[in-house]
């Protein structure tokens, strides 16, 4: 009975996640499909009631089936791209972590988030993948929610516009040279 | 068929082993690289439907969900300035690697914009057509970020627990 108490509680969880992303993605949430379930699961739990404990099965499902996910985005790489792009690939990877890392030390040093925190908040990951770390990891969930999701949409608000303006200019200088010598 | 079955298998299998070990969400980590690993070598590509991805976001959303109190919101005060110190120092390193790739490794400028720019890869590979970079460039040097930090990342954690 206790069992299937469970289930129920469980499958009543997923439908409250379903129903926020269908709300967030209504809303024109960012990140919708993540963003919605969070905010329609987490305010049932504040405002209403405990949903169900978060068994480690569960977890270990959840985690497998997000590793599959980001590691299909390789067959979108050829061996031929992988080998070309092998070296400025690794490059940018290595200044974002160290970057990230750099950053979160920096945090830590600053506002005295602990540094686990610090390191998940400040690491550009894919926001899901590092709030998910952050769970599996013990660290605060919440704040590294926050900053990623902040960081996430700031970012992409902030750089493409820039990299637009940066390339508008580029082209227009381009074609002045040309009309100057040409 | 056969061949997306092994995939899946071997990305349990990779999974269930880093998650024993103790590896910091060792489930992801292990079967994305069993799942790459795989990918990278097979001729027979599993591609995920664009629907069981985003139930597979539901599902992350809804447990991650799960995790949050109303104890740990209310611990949550403050967050302007870590937000800024994060999206300054974000934005400084994603300039720093517009010039590497374009200073250093020649990549068109449109390219290295966009490839340094750590977002969403739906969202900058839908933005690569309209500003003319090759999507596929931008989609590449996007994955090595994410594997590099998803490698990275757990094993920095579990040397500092």
């Amino acid at each position: 009975m206790d069992s299937l108490d469970y289930l129920l509680k469980l499958i009543v969880t997923f439908l409250l996640g379903e129903m926020g992303a269908l709300i967030a993605l209504k809303l024109r949430f960012p990140s919708a499909y993540l963003l919605g379930p969070i905010l329609m699961v987490s305010t049932y739990q504040v405002f209403i009631n405990d949903l169900v404990d978060k068994p480690g099965w569960l977890r270990l499902i959840i985690q497998i089936a997000a590793g599959v996910v980001i590691g299909t985005s390789f067959a979108k790489v050829s061996i031929e791209t992988f080998k070309r792009l092998m070296r400025p690939a690794l490059a940018v990877a290595l200044i974002m972590v160290i970057g990230g890392l750099t950053v979160a030390t920096i945090l830590n040093k600053i506002t005295g988030i602990e540094i686990i925190t610090s390191i998940l908040s400040t690491t550009p990951g894919g926001q899901g993948e590092m709030i998910l770390l952050a769970e599996g990891a013990g660290a605060y969930t919440e704040k590294v929610l926050i900053l990623q999701l902040l960081r996430n949409q700031m970012v992409l608000l902030i750089m493409l516009p820039l990299s637009k303006t940066i390339l508008n200019l580029k082209r227009s200088k381009l074609v002045k040279e040309k009309n100057r010598y040409g | 068929m056969a061949e997306k079955i092994n995939i899946l298998l071997v990305a349990v299998i990779t999974g269930v082993v880093f998650n024993y070990i103790g590896v910091p969400a060792g489930g992801m980590i292990g079967a994305m690289l069993g799942t790459a690993a795989i990918q990278i070598r097979s001729t027979s590509k599993l591609v995920i439907p664009i629907k069981i991805r985003r139930l597979v976001r539901i599902s992350m959303g809804t447990f991650i969900g799960l995790g949050i109190t109303a104890q740990g919101i209310a611990q949550v005060r403050n967050l302007l300035l870590p937000a800024v110190i994060s999206l300054v120092g974000i934005i400084s390193i994603s300039l720093l690697t517009v010039l590497i790739l374009y200073k250093i490794f020649k990549f068109p400028l449109a390219e290295s914009l966009l490839s340094s720019i750590p977002a969403g890869l739906s969202e900058l590979s839908m933005n690569a057509e309209e500003i003319e970079a090759d999507p596929v460039v931008v989609t590449t040097m996007h994955i090595f970020r994410l594997f590099g930090i998803f490698i990275t990342i757990p094993i920095l954690i579990k040397i500092l627990h």
